[in-house]
């Protein structure tokens, strides 16, 4: 009957209408959280890019060649910090991280130190051995929070638990663009755009790094931390613009159907009454 | 006197940038002081203050962690903490400096002791800054 299909209709209009009025609010809710993610994305930007330029500098140095730090050990394992977001609805901004930790985890050891309560239960319920699953909540995470990780990681590395670390993040771009990328932390990179200098070490090389290695380990933590919070309330404020588009369209087609069969129903009527007048006549 | 430049970074942003005539700083050998057309120079930095003076102005600061680095007249410290004297909060500094010393007092685990004389030098190096700013 055309009137109980007008009345499916409705209702799919309606419940359509109130999915749209969530994904209105939380286009907004990730708007006011991105402006603030994204300035603080940007001055610990600076902090990373001082701190890997002077690491790149001190392994350049001689001494750091020959270190313990910067040596490529056989068959390795490798700890990623995978960093992913706290909640769902962002699009592919999750699961890209996954896949490109699990492309480049494959087929060797590996250990996860998932940062983000979506990356812990993720990486814990596929079974990977996991290095610590105490960061689930990736927007409060601190610049102590990061020492420490810094810390644990290079005592990890120095005890020979963890050969190699590899940092999984996504990158903020710009509003429009998030790259998931990764950095190789440890061993330290020796290869350097400028030529290798003598540093003047004051005191022991060895005790730098031991003194340094975490704090830079930690900042490069804490920094792709944070770029990766403003890609996550980026690629959700996206999400979240495209599902209201969609369900614009959803709603104008479903009133274009509704239309039709409120016409239909008019025009049956019609019909019945003339024919029903004629049959008197 | 001649000027060099000087940046400093926290993971919280740049929290300096500029020229300055000399940096004095606490490494984990000692204090050190850099002056414009200093030697190539790496170190650690320890826990305490740092002084900036730029036109013949002196600024008072506390540091903890991090390094310092001179490379052809450019001078970067990056490090966990750097707060200039006017930024610090004394009260918070002194009480910290009361909690320290009296958990130092009443514990003997040496584990955490080592964290606790951290916290208590973090919390000098403030309070010295903060005085010396004044």
């Amino acid at each position: 009957m055309a009137g109980s299909s007008m009345n499916d209709i409705k209702a799919r209009i309606k419940s359509v209408q109130s999915t749209m009025q969530i994904t209105k609010a939380m286009e907004l809710v990730a708007t006011s959280k991105l402006r603030r993610a994204k300035e603080k994305a940007e001055s610990s930007r600076k902090y990373h890019e001082l701190l890997r330029e002077a690491i790149a500098d001190v392994s350049s140095t001689n001494e750091a060649k020959a270190s313990l730090w910067s040596e490529k050990r056989d068959d390795p394992k490798t700890l990623y910090v995978a960093v992913a977001g706290d909640r769902g609805l962002a699009g592919g901004y999750n699961s890209s991280i996954f896949k490109m930790t699990e492309a480049m985890a494959k087929g060797s050891k590996a250990a996860v130190l998932p940062i983000g309560k979506k990356a812990v239960e993720y990486f814990t319920r596929r079974g990977y051995e996991i290095f610590d699953a105490s960061n689930a909540e990736a927007a409060d995470f601190g610049v102590g929070d990061a020492m420490k990780l810094g810390a644990a990681i290079t005592d990890a590395f120095l005890d020979g638990r963890i050969d190699r670390v590899v940092l999984v993040y996504t990158r903020f771009v710009s509003m429009m663009t998030q790259l998931p990328s990764h950095e190789e932390l440890l061993p330290l990179s020796t290869e350097s755009e400028k030529d290798a200098r003598d540093a003047m070490y004051d005191g022991d090389p060895e005790e730098f790094f031991l003194n340094t290695v975490p704090q830079f380990i930690g900042g490069a933590i804490f920094s792709s931390v944070c770029e990766a919070v403003a890609s996550e309330s980026a690629s959700r404020r996206s999400a979240m613009n495209s599902a209201n588009k969609n369900a614009g369209e959803i709603i104008d087609t479903l009133m274009l159907k509704y239309n039709r069969a409120r016409q239909a129903v008019i025009t049956q009527e019609i019909t019945e009454i003339v024919s029903g007048a004629d049959a008197l006549g | 006197m001649k000027n060099f430049s000087l940046k400093i970074a926290t993971p919280d942003g740049l929290v300096f940038d500029g020229e300055v005539e000399s940096l004095l700083i606490r490494t984990t050998e000692g204090d050190v002081e850099i002056l414009a057309g200093h030697a190539d120079f790496l170190s650690a930095l320890g826990i305490g203050r740092a002084r900036i003076t730029a036109n013949g102005e002196k600024r008072f600061a506390a540091v903890s962690g991090g390094f310092v680095s001179v490379r052809k007249n450019e001078v970067n410290v990056v490090c966990t903490t750097f707060e200039f004297s006017d930024e610090i909060d004394i009260n918070r500094a002194k009480l910290a400096k009361e909690r320290a010393e009296d958990a130092i007092k009443s514990k003997k685990d040496s584990n955490a002791e080592a964290l606790l004389k951290a916290k208590l030098s973090r919390a000098l190096a403030r309070i010295s800054a903060w005085e010396l700013g004044k």
